[in-house]
């Protein structure tokens, strides 16, 4: 079973700045990293007049929900750095197979919709990773005397608030 | 006017009228949606 | 050839070749290409859903209730006039968000994703589909009288021909959407439109003199109230003509659907306000041109022509091939908009989803090309021999979609405890009673519109299933959560709360969940 760790891209640092910009005066107390599973898949699109493109799709496997993202970029084998990972809550969680019919899903409808009846298919997928471990930042930040829990995206620093 | 009778003239300028009325209300309401975006303009 | 259908020829040849030379010379990155969803901003957001939704019925059905009813007509222009700015204000932002959080790529799927039941995708995949053929229908109508007119081919032969010509677009539309969008195809409505109107008024001695000519053949049609006043002080009917172009497109499955493709929630503000700006310069024209049609073209054998033969009395003959060209380009795209979303329909919402889980992509195409193909042989079959008015088709059913649809598709952002029992009550509810309605002839018993006892029944089945099941039935605890989410009020300060991302709600969930 092959495993991935993406590279955090946005560090604590980014992390508060992002926040600090959108709340002046939010201050952050802590901030640990998380790592969420995914499954990750590239695939073979064909598209009109003979071309064809890669995608990459991730499939979250708590939530089963599937979208097509950037190219991945691996963590470096060897910071050996300890993972925190998010524990499965079994709400909607889907294994292995069930993610790859939704990215392949995901990725042939875009495709039909773009390319409408002409499509001819062939979806193809090219390889695969079994976990995608993507990192989000778990931040604790006060503002006015009240505190947050705000979980920041580690690849493009999006953000949301857990709750007070 | 227009050569209408009253009310169909009435009705004719006052229900668009009304719908920009709505439009300039709605456009009120929702001037904070413009914050949502700073993020997803990346 | 008549210069008409050279203009036509011309014009769809370019834009094929532009697209094919777009599709070669594009660069080769698959991110373009497939993530058209959820990147649309305002212009677009705003264009497509009227584009989606207006051509045939403008351009047939406006322009013969104009000339067989006069003003009264005015009421579904006034009610239609809104439709947009109502549906973005009412549904835009919260369903863009919404959709997201839930994962949801077809308005149908949404529906399911947010009352989870198979159900309700059983009960509305296939509403949804019966009403979409209807639509499809008067495109199709509208297509095949626009082209024996500027042919003089008959009619069966032109429906033949338009019919041909659309399934051909729903295959190689991939190639013309790089140069032919629905913004273009919006533009050149409102500019056709625009055009034939001045030159109508040109031709009548403007406004108030055409009004004052019409009322010397009728003076009824002047009145709100029906050429012979039937419909005076009948707010039954009234009431139901302004709703069902207003509230009742809030239903339309093939409409809602681009909310969900906005490139951020807040475009539905924006949208809002060019959707308004393009109903006021678009949406009373047709109704005009068909009322003064009366005057330029007294003997008309059929009303429902009546744009298109007034466009050819007025406009010099270039102008008359370039504005048949266009709303010929306009009639189709909209149909090839509703033959996809119906192609989607089939397979997606009930291929896939009812019949053959592992549905290949392979499978996905031909079910969607067996559909378009099954539509249009069925339409053609109605259409040659026994064709119906285009306005009442369209608004039947714009009424069943919108009663059936409307109260679920608001209630699914606006209140919390509507839940599936009450969404699948409504959806029925509100398509049998609308139909129903219109085929027992209550209409004309009662003076009360279906659309309005429609939407009541759905709207009352919604909140009584939803109350009454609430303890056998609740939401959903991650549905409750997103809804949270997409209504965001709480306590947590402003600027935060906008600029979220949806996308990691669940896993912010989850992460907090473990500590």
């Amino acid at each position: 079973m092959n495993e991935l760790v993406l590279k955090t891209l946005v560090d604590d640092q980014d992390a508060q700045r992002i926040l600090a910009a959108k709340a002046p005066g939010l201050r952050v107390e802590s901030a640990k990293l998380r790592h969420h599973p995914f499954a990750g898949f590239i695939f073979e699109v064909p598209q009109l007049a003979g071309r064809s493109g890669q995608a990459h799709a991730l499939v979250d496997y708590y939530s089963g929900k599937a979208f097509v993202c950037d190219p991945w970029q691996a963590e470096d084998a060897e910071t050996g750095q300890v993972l925190d990972r998010v524990a499965d809550p079994q709400w909607n969680t889907i294994d292995f197979d069930t993610a790859r019919r939704r990215a392949k899903a995901l990725l042939s409808t875009a495709a039909l919709r773009r390319a409408r009846l002409a499509w001819r298919g062939g979806v193809r997928e090219k390889s695969s990773v079994a976990k995608v471990w993507k990192p989000n930042w778990m931040v604790e930040a006060s503002l006015e005397k009240k505190s947050y829990r705000v979980m920041v995206d580690g690849l493009n620093g999006g953000y949301f608030i857990i709750g007070s | 006017m227009f050569g209408l009778p009253a009310f169909t003239t009435m009705v004719i300028i006052g229900v668009p009228a009304l719908w920009v009325i709505y439009t300039a209300v709605f456009l009120w309401l929702s001037r904070g949606w413009k914050r949502e975006d700073a993020k997803e303009q990346q | 050839m008549s210069i008409e259908i050279l203009f036509l020829v011309i014009y769809f040849i370019a834009m094929a070749a532009i697209g094919f030379w777009a599709m070669k010379r594009g660069k080769q990155d698959a991110e373009g290409f497939l993530l058209g969803g959820r990147s649309l901003g305002p212009g677009v957001t705003a264009l497509r859903l009227q584009s989606s939704s207006m051509s045939g019925y403008m351009f047939m059905g406006a322009g013969s209730m104009g000339y067989t009813q006069g003003y009264f007509s005015m009421w579904y222009a006034l009610g239609d006039l809104g439709g947009g700015i109502l549906n973005l204000s009412v549904l835009g932002r919260r369903m863009r968000k919404l959709s997201q959080i839930l994962g949801s790529i077809t308005s149908i799927e949404y529906l399911e994703h947010r009352y989870p039941s198979k159900w309700i995708r059983l009960i509305a995949a296939p509403v949804a589909l019966f009403c979409m053929f209807f639509y499809v229908l008067a495109q199709f109508i509208a297509g095949g009288r626009g082209l024996e007119m500027v042919s003089g081919v008959s009619f069966p032969v032109a429906l033949a021909i338009a019919i041909g010509v659309i399934v051909l677009y729903t295959f190689l539309g991939g190639y013309l959407a790089v140069a032919y969008t629905d913004f273009v195809q919006a533009i050149i409505m409102v500019v056709g439109m625009v055009w034939i109107l001045v030159a109508t008024l040109m031709a009548v001695g403007g406004f108030t003199k055409g009004n004052e000519t019409v009322g010397g053949i009728n003076p009824n049609l002047l009145t709100m109230w029906g050429a012979d006043l039937g419909y005076q002080g009948q707010w039954g009917v009234i009431l139901g003509a302004l709703l069902v172009f207003s509230i009742g497109y809030m239903g339309w499955p093939h409409v809602v659907v681009s909310h969900m493709a906005m490139k951020k929630p807040s475009v539905a503000r924006t949208a809002g306000v060019y959707s308004l700006v393009f109903n006021l310069l678009f949406i009373p024209g047709p109704y005009l041109v068909g009322l003064f049609a009366l005057i330029l073209l007294p003997n008309l054998a059929n009303p429902e022509t009546a744009i298109f033969e007034v466009a050819d009395a007025v406009l010099p003959t270039f102008a008359v091939g370039i504005v048949m060209a266009a709303i010929m380009a306009a009639i189709m795209s909209t149909a090839d908009a509703l033959l996809l979303q119906a192609g989607t329909i089939a397979s997606q919402d009930i291929y896939a989803r009812f019949i053959n889980k592992k549905m290949s992509d392979a499978q996905m195409v031909w079910v969607s090309r067996i559909t378009v193909l099954a539509l249009a042989i069925i339409g053609y079959g109605i259409a040659a021999f026994d064709p119906p008015a285009v306005a009442a088709v369209v608004i039947f059913s714009t009424t069943v979609l919108g009663s059936a649809f409307v109260p679920s598709y608001i209630c699914a952002v606006w209140w919390k405890k509507a839940n599936t029992v009450g969404a699948i009550s409504s959806m029925a509810a509100g398509t049998l009673v609308s139909v129903l309605w219109q085929v027992s002839g209550a209409p004309d018993a009662t003076g009360i519109d279906p659309m309005v006892t429609g939407i009541l029944a759905s709207t009352a089945a919604m909140v009584i299933g939803s109350l009454a099941s609430q303890k056998s039935h609740p939401v959903p605890e991650h549905i409750g959560r997103a809804l949270d989410e997409t209504a965001k009020i709480g306590p947590i300060p402003k600027k935060m709360l906008m600029g979220q991302d949806a996308l990691l709600a669940s896993q912010a969930e989850m992460a907090a969940r473990g500590e």
